[in-house]
């Protein structure tokens, strides 16, 4: 019974918890509310993802309605996959974020900010599952809402600012998708991704159709921080409260780039990419993207802004797997996908642990901080050496397979630009361990207290999924790959 | 009449684009608006406007001429404009808070939260 | 160093971990005169990555394993000395032990990722002992310019052995020396090879890359003694050397390795004369050895092979007992300076002993083990006769060898005592036996070669080309070479007894400095936050008009290109469908009304005219709606429109008194203008294509007799499209919900101030 549904109560659950959770009072109550929503989310797409992972198709029709004319929740391994990922991050991020929010937001606010957690969690989990181009596009509102009102919900003033020019930027974004569906369904007269990649080929040659997709890419790429789409990114990621800023790095550029391999391969093909400079463009700015930002990182004074940075090359590296457009290429995105939602999740997790007793997330505050609180310097560091890619890590994996796909298509020079930025990467790590571990610790002769389990166990969780995913990439890898075939339109 | 029908409809996209490029908040924010309704109206054309008939049906057998109204897309613009209006209330009121905590107007005003590159390892060396 | 905190802080005593190295050491030996070499080890680790545990021990590995373990013993009990008192000697410890793990796994691995990453593992220890006293902003530094060289060269490294597998289609080592010259046509190479070279320079400190090895003698002295002398530099040296058999016929190779070794020898030797601290010269004779080695790798020949293995292990035998003479020294009198450091013989006769045994070893003297290894060098060198510039170069390097020596051995103990050091004391047993055993043992394998022999002779065929070859130490040929070693010896002695008149000399060229390697590497680190400042500024200035422009010259640009991939052909005007001619007049007055308010809306300053004119694009719409048959889209447009509007008039308040601002107005109307007639063409476009009604006939068909509906749109979105509408009461909803505290806290705020 249940198993025939879980894709809709995977949407339909959080969405109708929301508002009872905005209106408990207190501040546990809130939390154990969303908490238990997730996991049970959690378990849902465990399940779902246990399902489908041989590569088969469910297919649920909503109301009862065939697709494509009713609303289709098509589950596949790769939206089972980013939806195992959003769940994943929503149930590891709600522990921490109890003593995290406690500390951070204003305490009438927080049970809005637990109904808010889950709205957005609803919809990343809605725009992965839904087979509608439409649907997709009204869960993507669900979600940017819920963080345009999370983001603003940071305790500094700037947190206004981070969030107004995310949603002015993100509404654009939001739009462009918009004119891309309606030129898409004027064309084909259909919404149903699965029908859309059976009717568009016959209307490939039509400059409509060429028109949406660049419509429907860069109203995505501004949501999945392509650079130089990016500029919304470093002050949404610096501003948010903590435990926002772990939930959205490890999943909101993840689902928009879930959209990105569903309209580039399942609903337009590479069969139609090919003609157009689609992948060269993807190339380019993957390449500048890993270049320039992390070389942007290197210079950050605030921790989290380094990070938000290092987030925009690592997006640079998955569009670069997508620019490949190969199996193996593509493989590597995925794969990053997850990787990169493990290390950033940490990595945020561990600053957010030093701003939860600092008070501040200025590397400059930092001096000496990793003697004191040793357990969460050591995610830190791991965490980072996962960002470099080194071998043991889950980030060596995909980094791996993305120099393999570049050295198959014979891309050296994207190839040295992929090591080149595990190099810049190394330095940037590097500034915080030399912060937080060589230098004196500060004047004030202030001590700092070890960070509390709450917010350690998850961090230490995550931390320890990137070196299990690290040395067994079976799992990822194989579900990458069944992922490739699935996506369709990859040439094997 | 169609043709001036596109023609409005490309008029508030043009303005809406020169609103949104304002260093003015609230001149962005209604620019969003204006995009919005734009938006709104370029899925409407999608529907071709091949009918002035609303699709009601008598019987089932109106549905042809039901069908002429393109009434999908006419249940996605009304989705749409729902949207829309809630994000834009929702802009129009962070707005207003971010006046009211910059004291200003103008977007420029909003670059502090944009720190100049620093190297945090030797802070002495940058002069911002 | 001593240290500030020391006797009341007394550490633990780790001697015990000295046992674990030895019993490695004399496995090692059993083992080797068990069973035969080489020894091969295999375990999966990701098999969909062809990535596996892959070990291979042949005569060089075992070399190297003798090395890491046994000077590994004697660096563990003098640390246990020279770390006494110092309170971080545990981590001191777990960082060599981890250390030791890391070289024995880079030095037995045959797959090339296992050695990539034992090798960047041991980058990052060096980096942790470099800056081991971390509160010296001096070993920061340090420790940051070692790690960027040594990780970069790692990428590097890594790179090539990436293109160096896809060459040969093999993950081993062994495979690629199999496939050996079959490789040489493959136009990749050159470029694999240029990567292999900059990661092996890299660690092995040769030019340009060798100014970071000097700088990390910040480490503490058995950390230089180990890996910045007698193992972790010689990583490099230990790749080229294993790889040589599969290039050496190879001109890029042999003229790389013999040209950077040859200017590494030099520089670094000439480059040692300037320097006053005991450690730092040692590092600089350290990198001119490492030169040495390049070039020996570098020499056609088979007798080459046996002199790289042989000076090797001669290097590893005298230089770590000269480390440790530096480091007692420094640890008993607390400067390394060579201007204060005099007659110390006296005071400590048993590091004197053993600097003395080891110096010999290093100026080539006879009866030392240095002397076979010299000896062998200039048979291989005379071996190829275009070499003999290079041999002269060589000259000098050994020259400059026996005076640093001398300086070691002579300078520092002989002579008249130095007042200041009445008070020192002989430093421990733990800290003397080590260099005094070392070095005796060198002296050992003069004495008794046929001890050495199996070792070397096993690890000379490792790197040889032909099977064949059996070399032999039996019989160092008198002659040519033997005149070679006196005339060196002679210069030496003549440089050290002119030793402080060369240092003033080359102190002169401060120039040196400022155009060193070195120095290039800190203004491009100093630099390039400048850039990056200036590239934020560019990019990411936070103003929000810009960063619209930015996105929307985007959209325009990458539309007008997927416009542009198709041959453009001009859409015809489209006609009026359905009954449009029949409400000519009431859709035109919408589209009055909508253009109107469009038009308007940009010259409008005043914020409420701004409202109204946005209002009428609103109630405009609606009227289009109303006419155009979609009566429900219309009264929701009604309702939103006005609501949006009081709404809007609501917090008009909080807005300030508008401003007009300065901006690029004719830009911004331009990329309007474009906006404006690239939705007119895509509209123009959209109606030249048939549209598909399959879908809306099969919802008016359904609607009533399945759902029931007479109304199509209200059916579609309550049932049909149901989660459409559902997802939309939420945005409403909870827009409301956000907005709402947003709202009360200005409203509180407000009411305070």
């Amino acid at each position: 019974m249940i198993e025939s549904h879980i894709s809709l109560l995977l949407v339909v659950i959080p969405l109708l918890a929301a508002p009872v959770t905005a209106l408990l009072p207190g501040v546990r109550l809130p939390w154990l509310t969303a908490l238990l929503v997730s996991w049970v989310c959690f378990a849902l797409a465990i399940w779902q993802f246990a399902l489908v992972m041989d590569g088969s198709v469910i297919s649920y029709e909503l109301g009862g309605w065939a697709p494509p004319w009713g609303i289709e929740y098509r589950i596949d391994i790769v939206n089972a996959f980013v939806a195992l990922i959003v769940a994943g991050m929503a149930a590891i991020t709600l522990p921490y974020a109890l003593r995290s929010v406690e500390q951070e937001i204003p305490k009438h606010q927080i049970p809005l900010f637990y109904s808010m957690f889950l709205l957005c969690m609803d919809g990343l989990l809605g725009i992965t599952l839904t087979g509608d181009i439409f649907n997709l596009f009204v869960f993507l509102e669900i979600s940017s809402l819920s963080s345009y009102t999370l983001i603003s919900m940071g305790r500094q003033r700037r947190a206004l600012t981070a969030a107004y020019q995310y949603l002015i930027m993100g509404t654009i974004g939001a739009t462009f998708l918009l004119i891309g569906i309606g030129l898409i369904y004027a064309e084909t007269g259909t919404l149903n991704m699965a029908d859309l990649s059976n009717r568009l080929p016959a209307v490939f040659s039509h400059h409509t159709v060429h028109t949406a997709f660049a419509f429907i890419v860069v109203g995505v790429a501004l949501k999945l921080a392509m650079f130089p789409l990016h500029l919304w990114l470093p002050n949404a990621y610096t501003y948010a409260p903590s435990a926002i800023t772990v939930f959205l790095a490890a999943t909101a550029t993840k689902v928009a780039v879930y959209v990105m391999l569903r309209v580039v391969f399942t609903v337009f093909s590479t069969g139609f990419t090919s003609d157009t400079p689609t992948d060269d463009m993807f190339l380019l700015l993957g390449v500048l993207g890993v270049l320039v930002a992390s070389f942007y990182a290197i210079y950050q004074g605030d921790a989290k802004r380094l990070l938000a940075y290092s987030s925009v090359a690592q997006i640079g590296y998955i569009l670069l797997g997508i620019g490949f457009a190969s199996a193996l290429g593509v493989t590597a995105a995925v794969v990053h996908i997850f990787n990169h939602a493990l290390m950033k999740g940490a990595l945020f997790m561990a600053v957010g642990a030093l701003v939860y007793r600092i008070g501040s997330s200025h590397i400059t505050q930092f001096s000496g901080v990793g003697r004191q609180m040793p357990w969460t310097f050591g995610a830190l560091v791991l965490g980072g050496l996962s960002l470099i890619g080194v071998p043991g890590t889950a980030g060596f994996i995909s980094k791996w397979y993305l120099v393999l796909a570049a050295i198959e298509q014979q891309a050296w020079l994207i190839a040295a630009v992929i090591l080149v930025g595990s190099l810049l990467a190394v330095v940037y790590v590097w500034k915080m361990v030399e912060v937080l571990y060589f230098r004196p610790a500060s004047d004030t002769g202030e001590t700092y207290r070890e960070a509390p389990l709450s917010l350690l166990v998850p961090t230490w969780l995550l931390v320890i999924a990137n070196i299990y995913f690290g040395l067994n990439a079976d799992l990822t890898v194989g579900a990458a790959t069944t992922a490739v075939q699935v996506l369709g339109g990859i040439p094997q | 009449m169609t043709i001036v029908l596109l023609l409005s409809i490309s008029v508030v996209v043009a303005a809406a684009v020169y609103l949104m490029l304002s260093r003015d908040l609230f001149r962005v924010v209604i620019g969003l608006t204006l995009l919005g309704a734009g938006t709104n109206l370029v899925v409407f054309a999608a529907g071709r406007f091949a009918s002035v008939t609303p699709p009601l049906l008598e019987t089932a057998d109106d549905a042809a001429a039901a069908a002429a109204a393109n009434p999908l897309v006419q249940a996605l613009v009304l989705t749409a404009i729902v949207i829309s209006f809630a994000l834009l209330c929702f802009s129009l009121v962070l707005g207003a808070r971010l006046r009211s905590a910059a004291n200003s107007d103008d977007t420029h005003s909003l670059q502090s939260a944009e720190p100049p590159a620093t190297d945090a390892v030797k802070p002495a060396e940058i002069k911002p | 160093m001593r240290d500030e905190h020391a006797a009341e802080h007394a550490g633990k005593d780790w001697l015990w971990l000295a046992v674990l190295p030895l019993i490695l050491f004399g496995y090692l030996l059993w083992e080797i005169s068990r069973t035969p070499l080489p020894w091969q080890f295999q375990l999966e680790w990701v098999p969909s990555l062809e990535l596996g545990i892959d070990l291979y021990v042949d005569g060089l590995s075992a070399q190297f394993l003798l090395l890491i373990t046994g000077i590994g013993t004697m660096v563990l009990v003098y640390a246990s000395g020279y770390m006494a008192h110092d309170r971080q000697a545990g981590r001191f410890y777990k960082l060599l032990l981890l250390f030791m793990v890391a070289m024995i796994g880079a030095v037995s691995a045959d797959h090339m990722l296992v050695l990539f990453l034992c090798w960047e593992l041991t980058s990052l220890v060096s980096f942790f002992l470099v800056g081991f006293k971390y509160t010296d902003e001096q070993a920061r530094a340090s420790a940051r310019t070692a790690l960027f060289i040594t990780m970069g060269g790692g990428l590097a490294l890594l790179g090539g052995l990436i293109l160096l597998s896809q060459i040969a289609g093999t993950w081993s080592l062994q495979g690629v020396i199999a496939a050996g010259a079959g490789l040489h046509d493959d136009p990749r190479l050159p470029a694999a090879l240029t990567l292999l070279f900059i990661g092996c320079f890299t660690k092995s400190a040769q030019f340009p890359f060798h100014f970071w090895l000097p700088n990390a003698m910040t480490a503490p002295t058995p950390a230089s003694a180990y890996l910045h002398s007698a193992t972790m530099v010689k990583l490099g040296v230990y790749l080229l050397a294993r790889l040589d058999p599969a290039f050496n016929e190879l001109l890029f190779w042999e003229i790389t390795l013999i040209a950077v070794g040859t200017i590494t020898a030099t520089w670094a030797a000439v480059l040692a004369l300037r320097e006053r601290d005991l450690k730092r010269i040692l590092a600089r004779s350290t990198v001119s050895a490492l030169g040495t080695l390049v070039l020996l790798i570098g020499l056609p020949g088979e007798s080459s092979s046996l002199a790289v293995v042989a000076f090797l292990y001669a290097h590893a035998l005298y230089k770590a007992p000269l480390f440790f003479v530096a480091g007692s020294i420094d640890h008993a009198t607390g400067t390394r300076s060579i201007d204060h450091l005099r007659g110390l013989r006296r005071q400590m006769p048993f590091t004197a002993a053993a600097a003395m045994i080891a110096s010999l070893s290093m100026a080539g003297l006879p009866l030392s083990f240095g002397y076979v290894a010299k000896s062998v060098a200039s048979v291989a060198k005379a071996e190829s006769e275009l070499m003999a510039l290079a041999g002269y170069g060589l000259l000098l390097v050994n020259a400059i060898a026996v005076a640093v020596a001398a300086v070691a051995a002579i300078r520092v103990f002989w002579g008249p005592a130095n007042q200041a050091f009445d008070q020192v004391r002989e430093v421990s047993w733990r800290m003397v036996l080590p260099p005094l055993l070392i070095a005796i043992i060198a002296l050992e394998f003069e004495f008794i070669p046929t001890f050495a022999d199996p070792v070397l002779v096993d690890a000379a065929r490792a790197i040889s080309t032909s099977n064949s070859f059996t070399p032999s130490f039996a019989e160092p040929q008198a002659g040519t070479m033997i005149t070679v070693a006196e005339i060196t010896l002679l210069i030496g002695v003549l440089l050290f007894v002119f030793w402080e008149r060369l240092h003033r000399f080359l102190e002169r060229f401060s120039i040196l400095e400022r155009f060193s390697c070195a120095g290039f590497f800190d203004r491009l680190l100093k630099g390039l936050p400048r850039l990056a400042a200036w590239h934020t500024r560019l990019l990411q200035h936070g103003r929000l008009d810009s960063y619209m422009r930015v996105t929307l010259l985007a959209m325009l640009g990458i539309a007008s290109g997927a416009w542009l991939v198709i041959e453009p052909g001009w859409p015809g005007m489209p006609g009026d469908l359905g009954g449009w001619r029949d409400q000519a007049w009431s859709l035109g007055a919408a589209a009055v009304l909508i253009m109107a308010g469009a038009l308007a809306a940009p010259f409008m300053h005043n914020r409420m005219a701004l409202l109204m004119s946005i209002g009428l694009v609103g109630y405009g719409s609606a009227v289009l709606f109303l006419f155009a048959g979609a009566p429900d889209v219309a009264f929701t447009q009604f309702m939103v429109e006005t609501v949006l509007v009081v709404v809007a008039v609501t917090v008009l308040t909080r807005y300030g008194v508008p401003i007009r601002y300065t901006e690029p107005r004719v830009r911004n109307a331009l990329i309007a203008v474009a906006a404006g007639a690239g939705t007119f063409i895509l509209l123009l476009q959209m109606f030249s294509l048939p549209a598909d009604l399959g879908m809306p006939l099969w919802f008016a068909e359904k609607s009533l007799p399945e759902a029931y509906g007479q109304n199509v749109v209200n059916v579609i979105l309550v049932d049909f499209r149901a989660l459409d509408t559902f997802g939309e009461i939420v945005v409403v909803a909870f827009s409301a919900i956000a907005a709402w505290p947003l709202l009360r806290r200005k409203r509180k705020h407000g009411s305070n101030g």
